[in-house]
């Protein structure tokens, strides 16, 4: 129990690292999008790389906001029934639905590890007037397939410990 | 295995796993994975795929800046003092705080490309104001609702963008095409709040007699929204005035909104980082629907399911009219169980090869999917609006307290649907006007 | 080879295409349709191809990556698109002030000996587990502005809506390059966000910009661009040595026949816009060769640098515009 709580505390360490980062895309994207237009509109010299590293960035967001929200319980859900389910229930459901998150996680990391091994096979760059290395970028996406992964089994574990504590039972 | 049973199964497989509380994004991706494992393990490489093109948009990144600005100017108290002008300049008239919300949420949609801004800030500002001068639960909770929502109809608007992405549409005249649907709603919603006050004092009491103002002190509250006319200056100024697309307008709004800020001295340490935690939750969330969708239209495509789906569909009968309503109704009951982002994403490469076939403008047919979208927010069980507003209001409030006083604005909102699917000018007559 | 068994096998193959397109694109009518029409018939219904749009199966600018890991069978698209994954493509999607028709291009690139460019485009193709096996020459690549173009000097300081090697050729001209998504193009011309945009010309009418443009500046940056179409080696390697030959039967009358169909893409667009109230400027002779000589030495080393094939290639377009007197 206290190794788990310490395992729980490193990957909320983490998450909250993942989240940093994202805040500093999030102005990244404001700050350049209006050098961008300074640069077109009032000094009539667009840049050609600005637009694209925004994308870029909007990637990493998905990458790194993505296991973020997840461990902040952010993800809509559709809780019609769910809501009023009591804990145990709720976890019950979670055990269950898991194995869908499994396999689409999973298969980021396994495909995207494949995607990210062509892409540097290809050494992918975009096809932009400055051109931007694109493989690097896709090497992230099965580590942040990695970062989920930990959340979900954070959660997964937790939901397992409800189950069995005989305090959360529904007949109590 | 039919494709007819594998397209059922592939739908069953999804709801199954969205109604035991999966989250949206995960039972998009795990259903495709699986069904793709099954039937098609080689389209399984469309999963990292999906994952960076579907980011990888320049348009995509107004998602996080109007996310962003609209959190600013939450903690700004710019919209404090709007609602404090509306409160001096017809709080005096029954059912006048109420509409005055529904004016405040128009401004505010004409801001923000999304929902939650205005609804967040509306029920933190309107909702306890009417509450003191006794407002029934019905008309307080419903302006705020339906003025709400608004927010993704009038331009900016967010899910504009997607369809317009999708669709390959004009952003632009999309945006032009959302504001005289917008705006007649919003004048739906005050008549409405008016003719009920007026018939029914009790609903909407008007301000006691003793809380009279001099025209200085109207004045001068007025005077100090000057913030959000200089944000949809700058926003929608930027886009007219040629200056920067839609997707820079984003930037210059949450500068804007940081500028503002810092002029109302509330831009403080705290404010910037629940800002930016707001926004990177919802936009990681947000972009994780986008890619599961993606996903699980990618491999709806690899089974061959589409071809299904669009021959249903083009076999409707009534003709043209008669698809045309079988899709609206169609989005109108995804509209009960799912969210603006789901239904866009899951719908509109369905449709548009359709709207294509038959020689529609997608242009109007985008304003009344995003009327329709509109609707969906407050639709029960499931509209994002409504989950916004429970968890705003105070704890005494319920679900049923929700879902109850909606039910006339959907009405009205179901009218303004009818009305532009009648009179398609009202959707394409100010984008015609602009070409 | 041609032993006992050379003809049509009993067994259909089926592949799945996805170009970096969809059907609403000229390349999808006019050159991928009646290639793959060719090849079902040239194979005898031995292979037949399920064509679906891009973002069907993945993003546009993911499918050709995607045909060579296999996850689709086949791939149509432009140099401009998949440039970062194979550079070797520039040299068959056209140079900068490059070859000045199809006729030309057909030379350089496969006609004569002497050249032969199009072996190192295959062999790049090769590297990276894809066939090159069909080619389609779309025509001008021109610019559409607001304002009048006679000389190279008339595009100094205008902002033009410009992809990668648009954006180089615009770059040279003294211009500034914008980069925009496709769909923001229309509204940007008519506020005058940027004062044109480079693209195909036959596409035009399909973008409404006859609506908002006044001057359609010919041959454009590139005066025979051109589109091309690969498949996944492995399924390549799988089909019969018939079914191959039949294929590369087909890669020439097929490469001339769909750029005709585009000739008069281009000439249909044009007139679109000439009936909108637009000009078609054709720049003169002279004037080209000015522009050529510039991009050859301010563009060209740019594309040469990419690879070793693509200095190699570079060399022997130039050769070839030096044969042919237009250097
Ligand atoms: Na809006
Ligand atoms: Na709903």
């Amino acid at each position: 129990m206290q190794t788990w709580k310490m395992i729980e505390k490193v990957i909320d360490v983490l998450m909250e690292i993942m989240g940093k980062i994202g805040w500093i895309l999030v102005l990244y994207c404001m700050i350049f999008g209006v050098t961008d237009v300074f640069l077109r509109y009032v000094l009539n010299a667009p840049s050609l790389w600005i637009g694209t590293t925004i994308q870029a960035a909007m990637v990493l967001m998905a990458c790194f906001g993505g296991a973020y929200a997840l461990n902040h319980n952010s993800f809509v859900k559709l809780d019609l029934f769910y809501a009023r389910f009591s804990e145990r229930k709720k976890a019950i459901c979670d055990i269950i639905t898991v194995v869908y998150t499994f396999l689409f996680v999973g298969v980021l990391v396994w495909k995207g590890y494949q995607a990210a091994m062509l892409s540097i096979k290809l050494k992918q760059v975009t096809p932009t007037g400055v051109p931007i290395p694109i493989y690097p970028i896709k090497t992230i996406i099965p580590i942040a397939g990695v970062l989920v992964l930990l959340v979900v089994i954070k959660k997964l574990v937790n939901d397992i410990l409800i189950v069995m504590s005989p305090k959360n039972g529904e007949e109590q | 295995m039919s494709i007819e049973l594998i397209t059922f199964l592939y739908f069953a497989c999804l709801f199954v796993g969205l109604f035991l509380g999966l989250p949206v994004a995960l039972g998009l991706g795990g259903t495709a994975v699986l069904f793709a494992f099954i039937f098609e393990p080689r389209s399984l490489l469309a999963i990292p795929s999906a994952f960076y093109y579907t980011p990888w948009n320049h348009v995509l990144v107004t998602v996080p800046l109007f996310l962003f600005m609209g959190s600013l100017i939450r903690f700004s108290g710019i919209a404090e003092a709007a609602y404090d002008a509306v409160y001096k300049l017809i709080g005096h008239i029954h059912g006048g705080l109420a509409m005055g919300t529904v004016m405040v949420c128009t401004i505010f949609a004409a801001i923000t490309g999304i929902t939650p801004p205005a609804t967040i800030t509306m029920g933190q500002i309107a909702y306890p104001s009417m509450m003191k001068y006794k407002y029934k639960r019905a008309i307080a909770i419903g302006s705020i609702g339906a003025g709400g929502a608004l927010g993704a109809l009038i331009p900016p608007s967010v899910p504009f963008i997607f369809y317009g992405l999708l669709a390959k549409v004009s952003i632009g005249g999309l945006f032009l095409g959302g504001v005289l649907p917008g705006l007649m709603l919003a004048s739906f919603y005050i008549i409405y709040i008016g003719i009920r006050c007026k018939l029914q004092p009790h609903m909407g009491p008007a301000i006691p007699p003793d809380e009279k103002f001099s025209v200085a002190e109207k004045v001068r509250a007025v005077v100090n929204i000057w913030p959000f006319l200089i944000l949809i200056l700058v926003v929608l100024g930027a886009i007219w005035g040629g200056v920067a697309t839609p997707a820079e307008a984003a930037a210059f709004g949450a500068t804007g909104a940081c500028v503002i800020n810092l002029i109302y001295r509330k831009l403080t340490w705290q404010v910037l980082r629940d800002s930016l935690e707001t926004t990177l939750k919802l936009s990681g969330m947000g972009l994780w629907i986008l890619i599961g969708a993606n996903v699980y239209l990618n491999i709806f495509n690899s089974l061959g399911c589409q071809e299904l789906v669009t021959s249903m569909v083009l076999g409707m009968p009534g003709g043209q009219n008669g698809i045309l309503v079988m899709m609206m109704v169609i989005i109108l009951i995804l509209g009960m169980v799912m969210d603006d982002w789901a239904i866009i994403m899951l719908c509109t490469p369905l449709y548009i090869p359709i709207i294509n076939e038959l020689g529609i403008d997608k242009l109007w047919f985008g304003v009344l999917f995003i009327v329709n979208i509109q609707i969906a927010y407050l639709t029960p069980p499931f509209g994002f609006v409504l989950f916004w507003i429970k968890s705003i209001l105070p704890s005494d409030v319920t679900m049923g307290d929700v879902y109850k006083s909606v039910g006339p604005f959907i009405a009205l909102q179901v009218l303004g649907l009818t009305l532009v699917f009648i009179f398609p000018q009202i959707a394409v007559w100010l984008p015609n006007m602009m070409r | 080879m041609a032993g006992a068994d050379y003809g049509p096998p009993k067994k259909v193959t089926k592949w799945v295409f996805q170009p970096c397109f969809d059907s609403s694109d000229a390349g999808w009518g006019s050159g991928l349709v009646p290639w793959i029409k060719a090849v079902e018939e040239a194979t005898q219904g031995t292979v037949k191809i399920q064509l679906e749009p891009a973002g069907a199966i993945t993003a546009g600018s993911e499918a050709f990556g995607a045909t060579a890991a296999g996850m689709i069978d086949g791939y149509a698209g432009w140099a401009t698109v998949y440039g970062g994954d194979m550079p070797e493509g520039m040299l068959a999607f056209g140079m900068a002030m490059g070859a000045q028709n199809y006729q030309d291009a057909w030379v350089a690139m496969w006609g004569d000996p002497k050249y032969r460019i199009g072996d190192i485009v295959q062999k790049a193709a090769h590297d990276r587990n894809l066939h090159w096996a069909g080619w389609s020459c779309q025509g001008p690549n021109a610019a559409f502005t607001t304002f009048p173009v006679h000389k190279m000097e008339d595009f100094k300081g205008k902002k033009m809506r410009a992809g990668a090697p648009q954006a180089l050729f615009h770059e040279a001209m003294g211009g500034a390059p914008v980069s925009m998504n496709a769909g923001d193009i229309y509204t940007a011309i008519k506020l005058g966000t940027v004062d044109g945009t480079y693209w195909d010309t036959g596409g035009i009418d399909d973008m409404a910009f006859q609506e908002i443009v006044k001057y359609a500046i010919m041959p454009g940056w590139c005066p025979a661009q051109h589109q091309e179409i690969y498949i996944n080696l492995d399924r390549w390697n799988e089909l019969t040595q018939w079914q191959r030959d039949r294929i590369d039967d087909i890669f020439m009358p097929t490469y001339f026949e769909t750029s005709r169909l585009h000739a008069q893409g281009v000439k249909h667009a044009l007139d679109v816009l000439k009936k909108a109230g637009g000009e078609v400027i054709t720049l003169p002779a002279e004037e080209v060769k000015r522009i050529r000589e510039k991009v050859i030495s301010d563009v060209w080393p740019k594309v040469a640098a990419k690879s070793e094939g693509c200095a190699k290639g570079v060399e022997l377009w130039k050769e070839f515009l030096t044969d042919m007197d237009q250097m």
